[in-house]
C-alpha cells in the first residue's frame, strides 16, 4: 500500500450491541454466501461509497503524494540514468544537489509541497507537458502566493532558479491518465532508438562520402580526368603560364599502373551510392496500428498512426514494409563496406544480396527499423482476434502488442456472461505459450515495471506482448477512487500480478522471469496494518490481508457479491476471506467469509462474500502460486526437497558418529593388547587423552592414524629405500637423452641466423615459421653437422653419433660433438 | 534474427597470408648476422597478425639494419641516414590506416638521427621501432658507434673506443610521453618473437632495442654475452612478456618487474652491469600524436570548399 | 637621478635619500627665466604614493613653464607649438592626391606596424590600391631610441593598383627622433617630407636625451624635412598610464583624419584585432583612436584624400600579405599537411595556417628541426598525401639532402622558400633574391627539380595550386620562391574563385597492375605513375640509392645513366608545355630589363616611366626558372641590351680586380648567360629593402646612356 498517506481518517468500530436471534442472521448470511436467490433478495448489497478498509485513507487523493505525475528525463541527460522518475522524488533530490544541509534553501523546502500540489493540479491532462515552462510558471505562482519581503523574495527566487536549472531542457511532466502507458512507450522508444537512428544517419553519410571519393579517383585517373580542360581547371589561374593541351598530352603518355574499375564494380558502387544518397530518412520511429483517440499521438512527427481493426495483422505489414525499405539501405551499406576494402566477390555476394531481407538483418540493424505496435483490446485478442494474434506472436517479427486488461474480468467472456461465469483466459500464459516472446504483465500505476517491460521488449528484437492494467473503470460513472489507486489495488491483490518474461535472460524459467514488481512476492496476499478506534475510542490496529475480494469491492459491478453484516453482530463463524481460504476443506463448511469495509461515515463494516467470488479468489490464488513457482519464488518441490536433504544429512552424521565410536573402541582394544615400547605408550596416551565427543570431521584422521602406524615405525628405512629407488628413476630420462644417437635440431629454439644454411643447404631447411630443421642428415658429412652445432648461436643443433663409420677423423669430431649432444 | 543467415557474407573473401607473402628479396646480410633472425621475427609477426602487405610500410634509414625493407614484400622506404623516423611519422600522419615499421641501427638512430629518436618517441605515433644495435658501424666497415663498448678496437679508434658507450635505455626512458620500451637479444627466438609481437600490438611508438651480433666486425660483443648469461636479466611479470621454461633456462638470471613502473624501469636501465631483457616500460594510455595529426581526414570536397571560402572571407573587403 | 634598481615607471621622479621628488625639465629657451629644471619633494618614501601624487605637481610645473613661455613670446606661442599648419590652413579642405606614401617608425614594440597595417587595410577597403612594407629591426628587443632599432612600416596608398613600395615617403610619423636616422640612411625621405615627431623627449629628465633631440631636430631641418613636434605622449597620458601601448592607435586616429579615412571602418578593424581580448581593451583603443582623430582635427592642418581609379578597382578584393596568401594557396591546393620549423620570415605563413587550416581539414606539424620538417612532409607525400614544407634560406640549406632524395625517388612535394638575406644567418628579416642558384643546383649530384618564383601576392596563392598539380603529375619536388617583401607586404588582390577542381583527388587505393613497374618511365617524357601504399600489387621499396625501373638498387652503369636521363627528361617535358613569357612594353627596343620575383612592380613602374619619357625600354618577368621558360633567345635578340635587375649580389662592373672574365654575375644573369649564350648584363644590389621604381629608373637611364655612348 502507498504508505505516504497523509490525513489518515482512522476508522471507527461501533460498539457490539447484543443482537437477538444471532442464529437467524448468520443463517441468512450463509444462505447468501451459498447463493440462494431469496437470501440475496432479502439482504442488501452495500450501498454508497464503501471501500475496502485498507483503502479508506485514499478517498481524497488530492493531498496524497503518489508516484505520478512523472518527470520524463530527456534524451542525453548525463545526470539521469533512468527514463522517468516521480515528480516529488525528482524535486526533492534536485534540491539536495544544491542545498544538502537542512538550513539551506529553507523557504523553498518548506513550501515544496505547495509547489508540488500546484504542479499536480496543472497536470490533470492526459498528455505530457513541457516541464521547464510549467515549472517556471509554478515558481512564479509560489512567489506570488508567499509574497515575501524583498530580501527573502530574492533568496527564494534564487533557489527556485537553482531548482529550475535542474529541470532539464526538453524534459516533460506526465500526469496519470488513460494514455500513460502509450506515452511512456513512446518516451522509451525515443530514448532508445533516436540515438541509434542518428548514428545510422552518420554512417550513411560517411559511407556515401567514401564511395564518392572512390568514384572521384576513377574519374581523376580516367582519360576525361586528363582532358586539357580538366587539367587547366585543376592548375587554376597560374595555368596561364603553360599550355594545358601540351600538358595533358604529356600526362597521357604515362603507362597507367592504377587499374580502372571493372564496369560492373563501378555500377555496383554507383547503385549503392544511389541507395545511400536517395535514402529517405523520415523521422518515424514508431508505427502504431489500432485505434488511438487522443489526437496528441497523431501530431507527433516520429509517430505514425494507422487506423486498423485487425491491429496484429496491420502491425506485421507495417514492419514488413519498413523492413523492405531498410533492407535496401542495409544492403547498400554492406556493399559499401565490401567495396571500400575491395572484398566484394560477385560469385558469393551477388546471390547473397539478391535474397537479402529482414531475416538476414543483424541485431543492430533490426534495432534501426521503426517499431511496429499493435494496439488491441484484450477482449478482441482473446476472442475473434485470437488467430491473427497467435500468428503474430509466432512469427518472430519484432512487433509489439499493447493491450489493456481489466484485472477483475475475463477477457474471453461472451456478451452477457459475468466475469466469473467462465475460467479466466490468462493472456500472459498464452504469450508464454509462444515461447520466444517477451511477455510483460504490468500496471500503469508502477512506471518502473511498465518501462522495464518496454525497454526489455525494444532491446530484444523479439515479438512482445504487454498486458497493462490502468485502473480505469469503463462501466462505473464516477469511480470512488482515482484510477491510479485502483490499478495499484489490482497489483496488490494479485488480481493483476507483475510479470516480465525475457527469453534472452536465460535457459531456466526462473532466470527468464522477473517478479520483483509484486509487493510481498513470497506471501499469498500482502498483509497490511489497519489503524482504527475501537468502540471505546482507543487507537488499536489489526493485520489485514488485501485479497482479491477486497479488490472486487472496488468494482461497483461486483457489489452484488457482497452483503453487509448488521452492525454489532458477532459470530464465531464469520471469518475473513484470507482465514477462510487458509482453512482446510473439512473445517470450512460452516464458516462464512467476509471482508472489512469502511463507508463514507468512516465506520468499519463487515461484508460477507458470495461463494462465486470466493471461488474466484481461490482461482486467483492458485494462479498466483503457479507464477511464484515459475519465478522460483516459492516452489513446493524445492522446499520439500530441502527438508528431506536436511533430514538425511542429520541421519548420516549421526550414523558416522556412531561408526566412529565403534571403531575407536575397537582400536583402543587392539592397541592395549599390543601395547609395548615407549612410543606406543605415548600414542595410547594421546589416543586415550583425545577428546572424541562431537568428533565428526576430525574423525577421519583419527580413524586412519593407527593404520599409518607401521609405516611410522619403519619410516627411516623406507625413506632410504625410496631415495635409493628414486635416484636412477630421476637420472634415467636425461640418460636416455644423452644416449640418443640420432642427430636432431631443436627447431623452436632456432633464431634463423642462417649459419647452418651457410654450411650445408641440403642438410638444413626452414619450416613455414622460417626456423631451421634437419632435412636429411645423410645430405652432408658428420663434420658439417658438428660445425653447424658449433656455430649455432642458439645451440639447438645436436649432431648425435656419426652415421657413416668411414668418415675421416671421426674420433676428433665425436669429441667436438660431445658438448652439443 | 536467430542469426539465421548471419553475417557470413562479410568474411568470405578473407585473404590468408603465409610467411612467403611477406618475404622480399633474398637477404644480403652476412651469415651469422643477427639481422636474419630479426627479419624472420618481423615476417612471423606480420603473418600472425595477417597484415595486408599493401597496407604495411617498412621505413628505414641507412646501415645494415636499414636493408630490412628490401627483404619485405610490403611497401618500403629506404631513405636517408638517420632520417627514418621523420619519414615514418610523416607516413603515419595522414594515413593512420597504414601499419608502419621502422628499422634502424645504433648509428642511424642513436647518432646521426638522435634528434629524431628523442622527438619521435615523444610524438608517440603508432609505429613499431626496431633498433638493430650491434655496437658498430657495419656497412661502412667497422667504425665506432655510440654503443661500441669501451676499449673495443675499431677502424676509427684502433686502440679501442675512447669513451664509455651511450646507454640508449636511460635516454629513452628519460623522454616524456614514451609508451613502450623493450630490450632483447637476437639469439633467443621465442623472447624475440614475443617482444616484437607485443611491440607491434601496442598502439603508440614501441621502442625495441635489439642487441644484435655482428660476427664479422665485433664478434666479441655477442660472444661475451652468450658465454656469460648472468650478464643478462630476464624481466618477468604478468603484464610483461610471457615465455616458457626453455627461455627461462637460457636466462637463469631473472627479476620480477612491473612494466607500468617507470621509476623501476629507469633503475633497471641505469644498472649497466646487467642487461635487462623483456618489457621495461609499457603505458597504453600515453597521448598519440597520430590521432591529432589525422584530424579532418573525413572531410568531403564540398566541406573543404566551404571551408576554403570561409577562410577567404576572413580577408574580404 | 632615480636609481636603476627601481622597477617600473618613474617618469618625472627621482629619489634623494629615501624621499621621492618630482622633476620637470625646462625647455632650453626658458632656462634663463626658470633655471635648468623645476623640482619639488613629494614628502614620501613610497614609490607608489609618489607615482600617484606626481601628476598634479607635473601639471603645475607644466602650466608654470607654459605661462612663462607665453609671456615671453607674446601669447600665441602655445598655439603654435601644437598647431601644425601644412598646406596653409586646416580649414581649407583636403588636398586630393593620386597617391601618397606614409611611414610610421618607432622603437620596436610600440605597435607602429599594426598601426600601418590597419591604415593600409582601411585604405584598401575604401578602394585604394595599397602596398605596405614592414620595417623590421633584426633584434627582437633592440635598445630604445637606437638607430638600428627602427621598427615600423611604410604604407603606399594610391588610386591605381599598387605593386611596390614606391620611392621616398611623403610623410612620416616618428615616435622618437633617433629611429628616423636608419630610414634616412636608407634614403627613405626627400626634401619636403613631412615629419610628425613625438616631442616628449624635449622635456626628458635625461639631459643627454634632450640634447640628442635638439640636435636631431636641427639636423632634420637642415636636411629639408618639415618637422612638426607633437605632444602625442602627453595626449595619450590623458587616457592611459602607459602610452607605449596604445600610442599607435592614437597615431592611427591622426592619420585617418589626415587621409580622410573612414573612421568607422578603422574602428571595426581595431575591434577585430582585439576580438580575443575584453571589450574594455577594445574601448580603450577606440578612445585613443578618437582622441588622435580629434587631435588631428584641432591641431593638424594637413588633409589629403586619395582618389580611387574605377578601372583599377577590384571586383571583389581580399587584403592580405604574401605569407597568408601562400597559406591559403596550400588550402586551395587541397594539401592536408604543412610540416615546418620556425624560421623568419617564413613562419607567419604557418601561424596563419594554424588558425584556418582546420577549415579544410589540414594540419600544421612543427617538427624538431628543418630536416625532420621536410622528412615528415616527404613521408606524407610518399603515402599519397602530397605535403608542403615552408622555410627560408638557411632551412633550404638543411633540407638539401632530403630534396635530393625527393628528386631521386621522384616524390611529389611542395617547398616554399621565403627568401631572406644570406649567406648563413644573414639578414633574417630583410629581403633578398639570393637563393635562386642554391634552389636550382644546391644538391650533390644532378638533382633536376621544378623551381617557380612568385612575383605578386596573388601568385603566392595561385602558384601553390599549380605546384601541387605539377609535383604529382611530374612526380617531383616543386620549389616556390617568394621573399620577405612579398611575405610581409600587404596588398589588395582579386578574390580567387575557388573550385574543388584545385584539390588533390582522394588517395588512389585501386589495385595496381603488376606489369607496370614503380618507375615505368616513358622514354620520351621520363614520366611515370607511382604506386601509393595501400594499392594492392604495387608494393615496392622506395630507395634513395641508384635504382632501376623496378626500384631495385642498381649500381650498374646503364641503370644509373638511365635514371639520370629520365629524371632530367621530365624537366624537358615540362618546359615543352610552357608558354614563352610576355614582354611588358614593345617586343623590341634598346633595353630589356629581365627580372623575377617581387621586383615586378617596381621594374614595370620604372619601365613605364621611362617609356613615357620616350625611351625604348621593355621588361620581361620570369616565373619558371627551372625549367626555364621557352623563347627567351628569340625575345632577347630583339633588344640592343638585355639586363637583369635583381635583389642579390653581383660584382659591380667597375669593382677592383673584376673584369669581363671573372665578374660574378647576379644569379638570374648567370642562368640566362648559360641558357642563351648571350651577353646578358645585370644590375643587382643587396640593400636589405625592396627596390624603388626610382632606383630602377636611374639604372635604366644610366644603361641607356651607356648604350648611346657605345655607339
Amino acid at each position: 500500500m502507498d504508505s505516504a498517506a497523509e490525513n489518515k481518517k482512522s476508522a471507527v468500530e461501533t460498539a457490539q450491541t447484543e443482537v437477538e436471534d444471532g442464529a437467524a442472521v448468520i443463517n441468512l448470511l450463509r444462505r447468501f454466501h451459498y447463493g440462494e436467490p431469496s437470501a440475496a433478495a432479502s439482504t442488501s448489497a452495500p450501498a454508497g461509497a464503501i471501500l475496502p478498509a485498507l483503502l479508506n485513507p485514499y478517498r481524497d487523493s488530492s493531498a496524497i503524494r503518489y508516484q505520478y505525475p512523472l518527470y520524463l528525463v530527456p534524451r542525453g541527460d548525463a545526470v539521469e540514468t533512468v527514463l522517468a522518475r516521480p515528480l516529488s522524488e525528482h524535486l526533492a533530490e534536485s534540491i539536495e544537489t544544491f542545498a544538502p544541509a537542512a538550513e539551506q534553501a529553507r523557504m523553498l523546502k518548506d513550501n515544496l509541497p505547495w509547489l508540488e500540489r500546484y504542479l499536480r493540479q496543472k497536470l490533470t491532462g492526459p498528455d505530457p507537458v513541457d516541464a521547464p515552462s510549467l515549472f517556471s510558471e509554478a515558481a512564479e505562482a509560489l512567489q506570488e502566493h508567499l509574497d515575501l519581503s524583498d530580501s527573502n523574495q530574492e533568496t527564494l527566487a534564487a533557489n527556485l532558479a537553482e531548482l529550475g536549472a535542474r529541470v532539464a531542457e526538453g524534459s516533460q511532466y506526465l500526469g496519470y491518465g488513460p494514455d500513460v502507458p502509450l506515452h511512456l512507450f513512446v518516451h522509451a522508444i525515443r530514448h532508445l532508438l533516436a540515438p541509434r537512428r542518428a548514428k545510422l544517419r552518420h554512417k550513411v553519410e560517411k559511407c556515401a562520402a567514401a564511395l564518392e571519393s572512390l568514384l572521384l579517383v576513377e574519374q581523376s585517373k580516367s582519360s576525361e580526368g586528363n582532358e586539357p580542360e580538366s587539367v587547366s581547371n585543376s592548375v587554376g589561374p597560374a595555368g596561364q603560364f603553360l599550355d594545358s593541351d601540351a600538358l595533358s598530352g604529356m600526362l597521357e603518355k604515362r603507362s597507367h599502373g592504377s587499374q580502372e574499375m571493372a564496369p560492373e564494380r563501378r555500377s555496383r558502387i554507383e547503385n549503392a551510392l544511389g541507395e545511400l544518397t536517395s535514402w529517405d530518412d523520415n523521422a518515424v520511429l514508431v508505427r502504431i496500428a489500432g485505434r488511438v483517440v487522443n489526437p496528441w499521438f497523431a501530431e507527433q512527427a516520429d509517430l505514425d498512426i494507422v487506423e486498423s481493426y485487425e491491429a496484429c495483422a496491420t502491425a506485421s505489414e507495417l514492419f514488413l514494409d519498413d523492413a523492405v525499405r531498410f533492407a535496401r539501405l542495409f544492403a547498400a551499406l554492406r556493399i559499401a563496406g565490401l567495396e571500400l576494402d575491395d572484398q566484394y566477390d560477385p560469385a558469393v555476394h551477388d546471390s547473397w544480396f539478391a535474397s537479402f531481407d529482414w531475416q538476414a538483418f543483424s541485431d543492430e540493424e533490426l534495432q534501426l527499423v521503426p517499431r511496429a505496435v499493435a494496439l488491441e483490446s484484450a477482449d478482441y485478442l482473446a476472442t475473434d482476434g485470437l488467430p491473427a494474434f497467435s500468428h503474430l506472436l509466432g512469427s518472430r517479427l519484432p512487433v509489439h502488442v499493447l493491450t489493456w486488461v481489466r484485472a477483475y474480468d475475463n477477457p474471453a467472456v461472451k456478451p452477457g456472461e459475468g466475469p466469473f461465469d467462465a475460467y479466466r483466459f490468462e493472456l500472459a500464459n498464452f504469450g508464454i505459450g509462444h515461447r520466444q516472446v517477451v511477455v510483460a504483465q504490468t500496471s500503469a500505476a508502477r512506471h518502473e515495471g511498465l518501462l522495464a517491460g518496454f525497454t526489455c521488449a525494444i532491446d530484444s528484437n523479439r515479438a512482445s506482448l504487454h498486458l497493462i492494467n490502468r485502473g480505469t473503470q469503463t462501466k462505473s460513472s464516477k469511480p470512488i477512487l482515482e484510477p491510479w489507486f485502483v490499478a495499484s489495488a489490482a497489483l496488490e491483490s494479485r488480481a493483476h500480478p507483475f510479470l516480465l518474461i525475457d527469453p534472452d535472460a536465460g535457459d531456466q524459467a526462473a532466470m527468464r522471469v522477473r517478479f520483483d514488481g509484486n509487493p510481498q512476492p513470497d506471501a499469498d496476499w500482502p498483509v497490511e496494518t489497519l489503524e482504527y478506534q475501537s468502540a471505546d475510542g482507543e487507537e488499536t490496529t489489526m493485520e489485514l490481508a488485501f485479497t482479491f475480494a477486497d479488490y472486487a469491492l472496488l468494482m461497483p459491478a461486483l457489489h452484488e457479491h457482497f452483503r453487509t453484516v448488521p452492525t454489532g453482530f458477532a459470530s464465531e463463524e464469520l471469518v475473513t476471506v484470507s482465514e477462510f481460504l487458509d482453512t482446510s476443506e473439512e473445517h470450512r463448511d460452516r464458516l462464512v467469509p467476509f471482508v472489512w469495509g469502511i463507508g463514507e461515515d468512516g465506520v468499519l463494516v463487515r461484508l460477507v462474500v458470495s461463494r462465486a467470488l470466493i471461488f474466484a479468489c481461490r482461482d486467483r490464488l492458485n494462479y498466483w502460486h503457479a507464477l511464484q513457482e515459475l519465478a522460483g519464488v516459492q516452489n513446493y518441490y524445492v522446499e520439500e526437497a530441502i527438508e528431506r536433504i536436511i533430514e538425511e544429512q542429520r541421519a548420516e552424521l549421526e550414523a558416522e558418529r556412531e561408526q566412529l565410536r565403534k571403531e575407536h573402541a575397537e582400536e583402543l582394544e587392539s592397541v592395549r593388547s599390543e601395547a609395548a615400547g615407549e612410543a606406543m605408550g605415548q600414542l595410547v596416551d594421546v589416543l586415550m587423552g583425545a577428546d572424541l565427543s562431537g568428533m565428526v570431521v576430525g574423525g577421519g584422521q583419527l580413524a586412519t592414524m593407527p593404520a599409518a602406524r607401521p609405516a611410522e615405525v619403519e619410516a627411516p628405512a623406507e625413506a632410504d629405500e625410496a631415495g635409493a629407488e628414486a635416484e636412477p628413476a630421476e637420472v634415467e630420462e636425461p640418460e636416455e637423452e644423452l644416449s640418443f644417437d640420432e642427430p636432431w635440431l631443436d627447431t623452436p629454439a632456432c633464431t634463423t641466423c642462417d649459419d647452418c644454411m651457410g654450411i650445408n643447404k641440403m642438410m638444413f631447411a626452414y619450416n613455414e615459421d622460417k626456423q631451421a630443421y634437419l632435412t636429411d642428415p645423410k645430405a652432408g658429412t658428420y663434420e658439417d653437422l658438428v660445425r653447424a652445432a658449433e656455430i649455432c648461436p642458439a645451440k639447438c643443433i645436436h649432431p648425435g653419433k656419426p652415421l657413416d663409420p668411414n668418415e675421416p677423423n671421426l674420433d676428433e669430431l665425436i669429441a667436438r660433438a660431445a658438448p652439443f649432444n | 534474427m536467430f542469426g539465421l543467415k548471419g553475417d557470413w557474407s562479410l568474411d568470405v573473401k578473407e585473404r590468408y597470408f603465409t610467411l612467403e607473402d611477406y618475404c622480399g628479396a633474398e637477404p644480403r646480410w652476412c651469415t651469422g648476422c643477427g639481422d636474419h633472425g630479426i627479419l624472420a621475427a618481423v615476417h612471423r609477426v606480420c603473418r600472425d597478425a595477417q597484415l595486408k602487405p599493401e597496407k604495411t610500410v617498412a621505413v628505414s634509414g641507412i646501415g645494415c639494419s636499414s636493408r630490412l625493407p628490401h627483404y619485405m614484400n610490403t611497401y618500403g622506404f629506404h631513405g636517408l641516414h638517420g632520417r627514418a623516423l621523420p619519414v615514418a611519422c610523416g607516413v603515419k600522419s595522414r594515413r593512420p590506416d597504414l601499419d608502419v615499421w621502422v628499422a634502424t641501427g645504433d648509428g642511424d638512430c642513436f647518432s646521426i638521427g638522435a634528434a629524431h629518436w628523442i622527438h619521435a618517441m615523444r610524438y608517440n605515433m603508432d609505429l613499431t621501432l626496431l633498433v638493430f644495435d650491434n655496437g658498430i658501424y657495419g656497412l661502412t666497415k667497422k667504425q665506432t658507434s655510440p654503443t661500441t663498448p669501451l676499449d673495443v678496437p675499431t677502424n676509427t679508434h684502433p686502440s679501442g673506443a675512447l669513451l664509455p658507450p651511450l646507454n640508449p635505455l636511460t635516454v629513452t626512458l628519460g623522454i616524456t610521453n614514451i609508451s613502450f620500451v623493450a630490450q632483447i637479444v637476437d639469439w633467443n627466438a621465442q623472447l624475440r618473437h614475443e617482444v616484437i609481437r607485443m611491440a607491434h600490438a601496442h598502439k603508440g611508438t614501441s621502442f625495441v632495442r635489439i642487441i644484435q651480433r655482428c660476427p664479422v666486425y665485433v664478434e666479441s660483443i655477442g660472444k661475451a654475452l652468450q658465454d656469460e648469461p648472468a650478464r643478462m636479466q630476464l624481466l618477468t611479470h604478468e603484464k610483461g612478456v610471457q615465455v616458457d621454461d626453455s627461455v627461462k633456462r637460457q636466462f637463469p638470471n631473472q627479476a620480477e618487474h612491473d612494466p607500468s613502473d617507470i621509476h623501476a624501469a629507469r633503475q633497471l636501465a641505469e644498472d649497466e652491469s646487467v642487461l635487462p631483457l623483456g618489457i621495461l616500460y609499457h603505458n597504453p594510455d600515453a597521448p598519440r600524436y597520430d590521432l591529432m595529426s589525422s584530424v579532418g581526414l573525413e572531410m568531403t570536397a564540398e566541406e573543404k570548399l566551404a571551408g576554403l571560402n570561409e577562410a577567404l572571407d576572413h580577408f574580404a573587403i | 637621478m632615480s636609481d636603476s634598481h627601481v622597477e617600473g615607471d618613474t617618469r618625472y621622479l627621482f629619489r634623494r635619500d629615501k624621499t621621492w621628488w618630482v622633476k620637470v625639465a625646462v625647455p632650453r629657451t626658458l632656462r634663463d627665466e626658470l633655471g635648468y629644471d623645476l623640482r619639488r619633494s613629494l614628502h614620501t618614501h613610497d614609490l607608489d604614493a609618489a607615482r600617484e601624487t606626481r601628476w598634479e605637481v607635473v601639471e603645475e610645473f607644466r602650466s608654470e613653464i607654459e605661462k612663462v613661455r607665453t609671456s615671453k613670446n607674446g601669447g600665441e606661442a602655445g598655439e603654435k607649438k601644437t598647431s601644425v599648419s601644412g598646406n596653409g590652413k586646416s580649414s581649407s579642405g583636403p588636398l586630393t592626391m593620386d597617391q601618397h606614401i606614409v611611414e610610421i617608425v618607432s622603437d620596436s614594440g610600440e605597435g607602429a606596424q599594426k598601426c600601418g597595417q590597419l591604415l593600409g587595410l582601411v585604405s584598401g577597403k575604401m578602394g585604394n590600391g595599397v602596398w605596405t612594407v614592414e620595417i623590421i629591426p633584426a633584434e627582437i628587443q633592440p635598445p630604445a631610441r637606437s638607430r638600428e632599432g627602427a621598427s615600423g612600416i611604410r604604407v603606399r596608398m594610391g588610386s591605381k593598383y599598387m605593386t611596390n613600395m614606391g620611392n621616398q615617403a611623403d610623410m612620416v610619423v616618428a615616435f622618437n627622433e633617433q629611429v628616423l636616422y636608419s630610414r634616412i640612411q636608407n634614403g627613405a625621405y626627400k626634401e619636403g617630407t613631412v615629419v610628425l615627431l613625438e616631442n616628449m623627449w624635449a622635456e626628458d629628465p635625461e639631459p643627454k636625451v634632450r640634447e640628442q633631440y635638439a640636435e636631431a631636430l636641427a639636423d632634420f631641418k637642415k636636411r629639408g624635412l618639415i618637422v612638426h613636434e607633437l605632444p602625442i605622449q602627453q595626449e595619450c597620458l590623458k587616457l592611459v598610464t602607459d602610452p607605449r601601448k596604445g600610442k599607435n592607435m592614437f597615431v592611427l586616429g591622426m592619420l585617418c583624419r589626415i587621409y580622410n579615412r573612414d573612421a568607422d571602418k578603422a574602428k571595426e578593424e581595431i575591434a577585430k584585432i582585439f576580438r580575443k581580448k575584453s571589450d574594455k581593451v577594445i574601448n580603450i583603443n577606440h578612445d585613443l583612436f578618437d582622441a588622435g582623430y580629434g587631435f588631428a582635427l584641432d591641431n593638424i592642418g594637413y588633409q589629403f584624400s586619395i582618389t580611387t581609379a574605377p578601372e583599377d578597382r577590384l571586383e571583389s578584393a581580399l587584403v592580405m600579405n604574401g605569407n597568408t596568401a601562400a597559406g591559403l594557396g596550400v588550402m586551395a591546393a587541397g594539401i592536408e599537411l604543412v610540416s615546418m620549423y620556425p624560421i623568419t620570415p617564413a613562419t607567419s605563413a604557418s601561424h596563419y595556417l594554424a588558425d584556418d587550416f582546420p577549415l579544410t581539414g589540414g594540419f600544421v606539424h612543427q617538427a624538431e628541426d628543418e630536416i625532420a620538417a621536410i622528412g615528415f612532409a616527404i613521408g606524407a607525400s610518399y603515402a599519397g598525401k602530397t605535403a608542403c614544407t615552408i622555410t627560408s634560406g638557411p632551412g633550404i640549406a638543411l633540407k638539401t639532402e632530403m630534396i635530393g632524395l625527393a628528386v631521386m625517388a621522384e616524390i611529389p612535394l611542395v617547398i616554399i622558400n621565403v627568401q631572406r638575406g644570406g649567406p648563413a644567418t644573414g639578414l633574417p628579416t630583410k629581403v633578398e633574391q639570393g637563393d635562386l642558384l642554391a634552389c636550382i643546383f644546391g644538391a650533390p649530384g644532378d638533382a633536376p627539380k621544378v623551381v617557380l618564383a612568385a612575383s605578386t601576392i596573388s601568385e603566392c596563392f595561385h602558384f601553390v595550386i599549380l605546384a601541387r598539380k605539377l609535383a604529382e603529375s611530374f612526380r617531383t619536388p616543386v620549389l616556390i620562391l617568394t621573399d620577405a617583401n612579398l611575405a610581409t607586404g600587404v596588398q589588395a588582390i582579386e578574390r580567387p574563385e575557388a573550385t574543388d577542381e584545385w584539390f588533390a583527388p582522394p588517395v588512389d587505393q585501386s589495385k595496381w597492375d603488376e606489369n607496370v613497374l614503380p618507375y615505368d618511365w616513358d622514354e620520351k617524357t621520363g614520366l611515370s605513375e607511382r604506386p601509393i601504399p595501400g594499392m594492392r600489387g604495387g608494393e615496392y621499396i622506395l630507395t634513395g640509392l641508384a635504382h632501376n625501373r623496378n626500384s631495385k638498387i642498381a649500381y650498374d652503369t646503364k641503370s644509373n645513366q638511365e635514371g639520370m636521363d629520365m629524371r632530367s627528361r621530365k624537366l624537358a617535358a615540362l618546359a615543352a608545355t610552357l608558354k614563352p613569357p610576355e614582354v611588358h612594353g614593345d617586343p623590341e627596343g634598346d633595353l630589356l630589363i629581365v627580372g623575377w620575383g617581387s621586383t615586378i612592380g617596381a621594374i614595370e613602374e620604372a619601365v613605364d616611366l621611362a617609356r613615357d619619357a620616350g625611351n625604348k625600354v621593355s621588361s620581361v618577368h620570369l616565373r619558371f626558372l627551372s625549367p626555364m621558360e621557352p623563347g627567351l633567345k628569340e625575345i632577347f635578340s630583339k633588344f640592343r641590351k638585355v639586363k637583369t635587375v635583381e635583389l642579390n649580389y653581383s660584382d659591380a662592373p667597375d669593382a677592383p680586380l673584376s673584369g669581363s672574365e671573372n665578374r660574378r654575375y647576379a644569379q638570374l644573369a648567370y642562368l640566362l648567360r648559360a641558357h642563351t649564350l648571350m651577353d646578358i648584363d645585370c644590375w643587382s644590389k643587396v640593400p636589405g629593402h625592396p627596390l624603388s621604381p626610382a632606383t630602377i629608373g636611374r639604372v635604366i637611364d644610366e644603361t641607356l646612356e651607356q648604350i648611346e655612348g657605345a655607339e
